[in-house]
């Protein structure tokens, strides 16, 4: 490539990666602000936002569920995507665009709708109280639709080749599965997980309506909160949740070695 | 595969959306023929009849199509040039990849907090722009389609990228060496690596598109009250306990996004 | 009348000093295990507040709260989703949302032998909720709605509704949208000073129309508001009037204006199908008592609905007195729960666009 080329590429790259960050910087810099309320630029400097937030247990109970709900979610979203996109992707099935589709539709339906009507199949024909098991399929319907079209995308793109030399090989089906297939998606399918477990932290509709009594998701606590005052305490939080994740991938990049090992390049 | 063995794969599936999707899909359903006002009265078909009478539904409609359409396109056409850049400079990867999907870690709230501030009147987007354009007024970003279209774009962006990234980086290294040694890079990119990444750009752009046209805070909050599409609707029917209305609304908005999902996946599947 | 006041926390420490003082003199309620109280209520400072009293609730009515945030409609479409089987056995909403819950039938009246405390609620704030068989309601607090502006960027004095309308401030007010208490609020406020009335709107509905070039933000997050007026893209919000007082430092007035103002009395209601019967009026008259009216008025930053005598201290950082009692506009709560849904789609329509 030439070297205004490269340049050209560099440059975009990072005005996408400044336009991703800026409101991020911005919450940022808001977390540190001296006022009582959210301005930009703050009037001072002070760490008392993040000081309240360690003093709030509420908080911190909130955001442990939410992650315990978020990872039950993932999990039995993986159990029940790979083998569905496998199914599509592989069976003779009547109908498989149209089982594609649905198996995408959960995100389809107003997430509001879905939560209150679940909470009325619950409260008034199960006749039972919502609990953290009915919280967690909830989330895990919606992480479903992501994993299938991770794993999907994954698998119409594999090279087949593999597998066919592999099953003349004389492997069986599950082995097949297990160290062929498998290892090709599993890189889409953890992206796809990846997904889901952030979808279902972050959500608000559904844990609005689902949450069992006396126990509320982060996001819910957040938006609650930012509904009746402009104090930094929500950029303060949120902002802790960004250095946690930036944190995650500095580790993540230190433990998994050195990248894929690189195509030729110029 | 067999149709048994096909069917036992997607029983788990099954498992878990027959009561915790099906269940609600068709309470949805039932309430959307109900009369407003209490849970007793009798099926009417009175709430489709005044959406599909009405102007301002059909409009927001088309709005809320129209949103998810341009989103998804708009976001595919910045991904693919990054992703492709990250996939020839795999020592970025991880760095670039993390920040761009940042945004998904904040709080909805929060983020929209730092759009409302960056791009309000005196904040830092129209500073640079009336020092780089001196004697403007200030660009109304916000209560403006372009305000929403800016903050949908940003959040959406995590997905089609990784999803790209994804797809990419299965291809097969080999063939790209092959590619390299025998064209220009920016044909090699052209004619064998976006092809063979088809189908992950579909996924994505299925993605972007579903949430978008989904997506109900980031157009009630950035766009002022103003840009309404069915989404932000529904909500607000349920707000005023129109639950039928809201209800026939989400049936409505269901019907219009299936067949384009099943387009896409159709674009999907058939990779070369 | 313009009010300017001094931020909230410079008085803060000595007050809750005093107040718990207060508080702590009381005998404690001796309870082998506490009775829990399913409660639906908002979230934010209420939720805040709520903790701060929890130690006392339970000290003296052996009560802990198990509480579930939502706004009131979130609440209310609760109370609907549940039937007979509703997930609360208290609910803490607003005025209108109480009173389309007790006309769906979701509610159940109480009367002062079953909260005693409620024959100390103000008059005025205990009519709207005057139902048969007693009270759907056992207001706790109100808030008085008026108009927040910037006094450093408007360039006059407002005083009056009217005010709203005058060409200088195109395109820098925020309102609440549609289909909220505010939002609906606004509607009868405009038709109150052009001639009309909460039965007759046509004048507010014309009002409104005229309001439209003036009107930037249709705000659903109340947040949203305040940071646009701290920021200045808009120089006026028809608010609560309360959240403008810790603003104050960016030049954020208060005014109740003259013609009168909307108010939002809330309280406590109970499912008619909630069990729990005794703690949840055990509850709802705790929340009565003169200690626990201060201390959730300064926590809560809303005003006592109790004839409570408000010390000075308290009141320096509330905006509504008793004597703005007597200045609230006539609001039929009840008709706005009805009609909202009407009113939601022709504001969208005519006011939005």
């Amino acid at each position: 490539m030439s070297h205004t080329g490269r340049w050209i590429g560099r440059i975009y790259v990072l005005a996408v990666a400044g336009f991703s960050v800026s409101p991020l910087l911005i919450v940022i810099v808001l977390s540190f602000g001296a006022d009582d309320f959210v301005v930009f630029p703050p009037t001072g400097f002070s760490l008392r936002w993040y000081g309240a937030l360690l003093r709030d247990g509420e908080l911190a109970r909130s955001l442990a569920l939410s992650v315990e709900v978020a990872a039950a979610a993932a999990v039995i979203g993986l159990f029940a995507g790979v083998p569905a996109a496998l199914a599509l992707d592989r069976a003779r099935l009547p109908g498989r665009g149209i089982l594609q589709a649905i198996a995408l539709s959960p995100l389809l339906l107003p997430e509001v709708l879905i939560g209150l009507a679940l909470l009325q199949f619950i409260l008034s024909t199960l006749e039972t109280s919502p609990s953290f098991l009915t919280l967690v399929a909830a989330h895990a319907v919606l992480v479903f639709p992501f994993i299938v079209q991770f794993a999907g995308a994954a698998l119409v793109g594999l090279n087949l080749e593999i597998e066919d030399a592999a099953r003349t090989l004389g492997a069986h089906p599950g082995r097949l599965f297990a160290q062929v297939t498998l290892p090709a998606i599993a890189p889409s399918v953890a992206a796809g997980a990846l997904f889901g477990f952030i979808f279902s932290f972050d959500n608000v509709a559904i844990s609005l309506f689902l949450a069992s009594p006396g126990a509320t998701t982060l996001p819910v606590t957040l938006y609650e909160r930012a509904t009746y005052s402009n104090d930094p305490s929500l950029a303060a939080a949120a902002a802790t949740l960004i250095y946690l994740g930036l944190g995650a991938a500095v580790l993540l990049r230190r433990f998994s070695g050195p990248a894929v090992p690189a195509t030729v390049g110029q | 595969m067999t149709r048994r063995a096909g069917l036992l794969l997607l029983a788990p599936a099954l498992l878990l959306l027959l009561p915790v999707f099906l269940v609600p899909l068709v309470i949805i359903a039932e309430t959307s023929i109900r009369g407003a006002g209490s849970l007793d009265s009798g099926w009417t078909l009175a709430a489709y009849r005044q959406i599909l009478s009405s102007r301002y539904f059909l409009t927001a409609l088309v709005r809320t199509f129209g949103l998810g359409l341009s989103i998804a396109t708009l976001n595919t056409v910045l991904a693919t040039p990054l992703a492709w850049w990250l996939i020839r400079n795999p020592r970025w990867k991880l760095p670039v990849t993390a920040l761009v999907a940042a945004p998904l870690l904040v709080n909805v709230v929060a983020r929209l907090e730092g759009w409302q501030l960056l791009l309000s009147d005196s904040g830092p987007v129209n500073a640079v722009l009336s020092a780089l354009l001196p004697g403007g007024q200030p660009v109304l970003f916000l209560g403006s389609t372009l305000g929403v279209a800016i903050a949908l774009l940003h959040i959406m962006l995590p997905y089609v990228v990784l999803a790209l990234l994804a797809a990419m980086q299965a291809i097969d290294p080999t063939v790209l060496d092959a590619a390299d040694t025998l064209a220009r890079p920016g044909r090699v990119f052209w004619t064998v690596a976006l092809p063979l990444s088809l189908p992950g750009l579909a996924s994505g752009f299925l993605l972007a598109f579903t949430l978008a046209s989904a997506s109900f805070v980031i157009p009630a909050v950035i766009g002022g009250g103003r840009f309404n599409t069915f989404p932000t609707l529904i909500y607000q029917d349920m707000l005023a306990l129109n639950t039928p209305r809201a209800a026939a609304l989400a049936m409505c908005l269901l019907a219009a996004l299936l067949p384009l999902a099943w387009a896409v996946r159709r674009t999907r599947n058939a990779a070369p | 009348m313009t009010i300017r006041r001094r931020t909230i926390l410079s008085r803060l420490p000595r007050d809750t000093l005093a107040l718990m003082a207060l508080l702590n003199a009381r005998p404690g309620f001796a309870q082998s295990a506490p009775t829990q109280l399913s409660l639906g209520t908002y979230g934010g400072v209420f939720e805040t507040a709520l903790n701060t009293l929890a130690p006392k609730l339970k000290a003296d009515t052996g009560i802990e709260l198990v509480k579930s945030i939502g706004s009131s409609q979130i609440i209310l479409s609760k109370l609907q989703a549940g039937g007979q089987h509703p997930p609360f056995e208290a609910v803490i909403m607003t005025a209108e949302a109480m009173l389309l819950g007790e006309q769906r039938n979701f509610l159940r009246p109480v009367t002062v032998e079953q909260v005693p405390g409620l024959a100390r609620v103000q008059k005025r704030l205990l009519a709207p909720f005057a139902t048969k068989g007693g009270y759907t309601t056992v207001p706790t607090h109100w808030k008085a709605i008026g108009i927040l502006w910037r006094h450093d960027l408007v360039p006059f004095e407002i005083r009056s509704w009217l005010d709203l309308w005058r060409p200088e401030l195109r395109n820098r007010i925020s309102v609440q949208n549609m289909p909220t208490l505010g939002g609906a609020l606004m509607l009868v406020s405009a038709a109150i000073v052009h001639g009309g009335s909460q039965r007759n709107l046509e004048p507010g509905w014309q009002a409104m129309r005229a309001l439209r070039p003036n009107i930037r933000e249709f705000y659903a997050i109340t947040s949203n508001a305040l940071t646009s007026l701290v920021a200045g893209d808009t120089w006026v919000s028809v608010n609560t009037l309360d959240l403008g007082l810790p603003l104050a430092s960016r030049n954020v007035v208060a005014t109740a204006p003259v013609e009168g103002v909307g108010y939002s009395p809330e309280g406590i209601g109970f499912p008619r199908f909630g069990g729990n019967e005794a703690a949840a009026y055990r509850f709802a008259d705790f929340m009565l008592r003169d200690d626990v009216q201060l201390a959730w008025a300064q926590q809560a930053k809303v005003a006592p609905s109790t004839t409570v005598a408000v010390p000075p201290g308290l009141q320096q950082d509330l905006v509504e007195t008793e004597a703005m009692l007597s200045r609230l506009f006539d609001i039929d709560f009840l008709n706005i729960a009805l009609d909202i849904q009407k009113w939601s789609d022709r504001w969208r329509e005519e006011v939005v666009g």
